[in-house]
């Protein structure tokens, strides 16, 4: 026969009809001839049709209509930031770049380009030394070198340059 | 189910309105805050919205999603009881605190539904989480045992000492109520959509 220990954690189930036929008969045998674990079991029932008749709580109104705004701006502007749902969409879109690139530019295009791509950036350096910026932000910004900066600066606008140098520099002299 | 899975807005929202009830209860009963219980359930959907293509179906869909509702709830109450010392005083909801410390409602006014239900859910609170959560699971939202432990991500046998245990402790606090219930309906109480389960697969 099972012990009080041994049946104390099945009275919850047994409460609730939940044990199988055998576990049911080896717990009623018990009970039987315990007296405190009948008291038990009676508690556990009570305590379970207590909780089983809790009033539900009303759901708010409009929380569905919320929920579904939540969804919408997570899956809108906000799923933006969820790089697992563009990236995979845009999958084939970055593959046919790829595949354009290498059709058009072919792999000796990156040096032919090299100081053509650099003007924007030498305007944006140009317009930053107007603006007392420092031209190191272009260097910070860009991966260029100081050789290919200063080459397409002077073939871009070097009458600007030096007059900017001039005018906005402070070296000791 | 399916439609929904694959991103389906339309049959998404269907399942929110068929289960939000359901959901929104549990989570009140655990957070014990109206308001609470709201943005947490708004935050669960959006987690099931999230991960939905990830559900397998090895288990109904209700427990899959008691069992995120379970996750969200816990993460709450844990940054609850980090941050409430610092807000404002200690609350009968810190686990172990008496519940008797407040007086307890008059025989006549635990005929009211709200009182009855805010009775329950003060006992509930002197709960810790976890005893909490089994017993609420079993009880207040009618899940069998087995749902339980997947629901917990427990063993079994757990399960069972946990809502042995609950229940336990749970006796003093809710003698006033024993003999007053009305008859018990559906494990879930009226108002709540109680779907069967086969024809959420």
């Amino acid at each position: 026969m099972l012990s009080c220990d041994q049946t104390a954690p099945l009275l919850a189930r047994l409460a609730d009809g939940d044990l199988g036929e055998d576990e049911r008969a080896a717990v009623a045998a018990h009970l039987d001839a315990c007296a405190r674990c009948r008291a038990e079991m009676e508690a556990q029932q009570a305590v379970a049709t207590v909780l089983g008749a809790r009033p539900a709580a009303p759901v708010p109104a409009g929380l569905a209509a919320r929920i579904a705004a939540e969804i919408a701006l997570e899956s809108g502007w906000f799923g933006v930031a969820d790089w697992r749902g563009w990236s995979f969409r845009l999958a084939p879109l970055a593959a046919g770049l790829v595949l354009a690139a290498f059709l058009w530019g072919g792999p000796t295009a990156p040096a032919a380009e090299s100081s053509e791509s650099l003007t924007p950036i030498v305007e944006t350096w140009l317009m930053g030394e107007r603006d007392g910026l420092p031209a190191t932000s272009v260097f910070w910004q860009q991966d260029v070198t100081a050789d290919t900066l200063l080459a397409t600066v002077l073939r871009s606008a070097p009458d600007d340059v030096l007059e900017i140098d001039s005018d906005t520099e402070d070296v000791p002299r | 189910m399916t439609d929904a899975a694959a991103g389906d807005r339309d049959a998404f929202d269907a399942l929110v309105r068929r289960h939000q009830a359901r959901t929104y209860n549990f989570v009140r009963a655990m957070v014990r805050d109206e308001a609470e219980a709201e943005d947490l359930t708004q935050d669960v959907f959006v987690r099931v919205w999230k991960s939905i293509g990830r559900f397998r179906g090895d288990s109904a869909f209700s427990t899959w999603l008691f069992r995120i509702a379970v996750n969200v709830a816990r993460t709450h109450l844990a940054r609850r009881a980090r941050w409430r010392p610092f807000s404002r005083p200690a609350s009968d909801e810190a686990p172990g605190a008496p519940a008797e410390a407040e007086d307890p409602p008059s025989p006549e006014r635990l005929e009211d539904d709200v009182v009855r239900r805010d009775a329950i859910d003060r006992a509930l609170a002197t709960l810790s989480p976890d005893l909490r959560e089994a017993v609420t699971l079993r009880d207040v939202e009618g899940l069998e045992y087995r749902e339980i432990a997947r629901a917990l991500d427990i063993p079994l046998g757990t399960v069972e000492s946990r809502i042995f245990r609950a229940r336990q402790r749970l006796r003093p606090l809710l003698a006033p109520l024993v003999g007053r219930a009305p008859a018990r309906e559906a494990p879930a109480a009226a108002g709540i959509e109680k779907e069967g389960r086969d024809a959420e697969l």
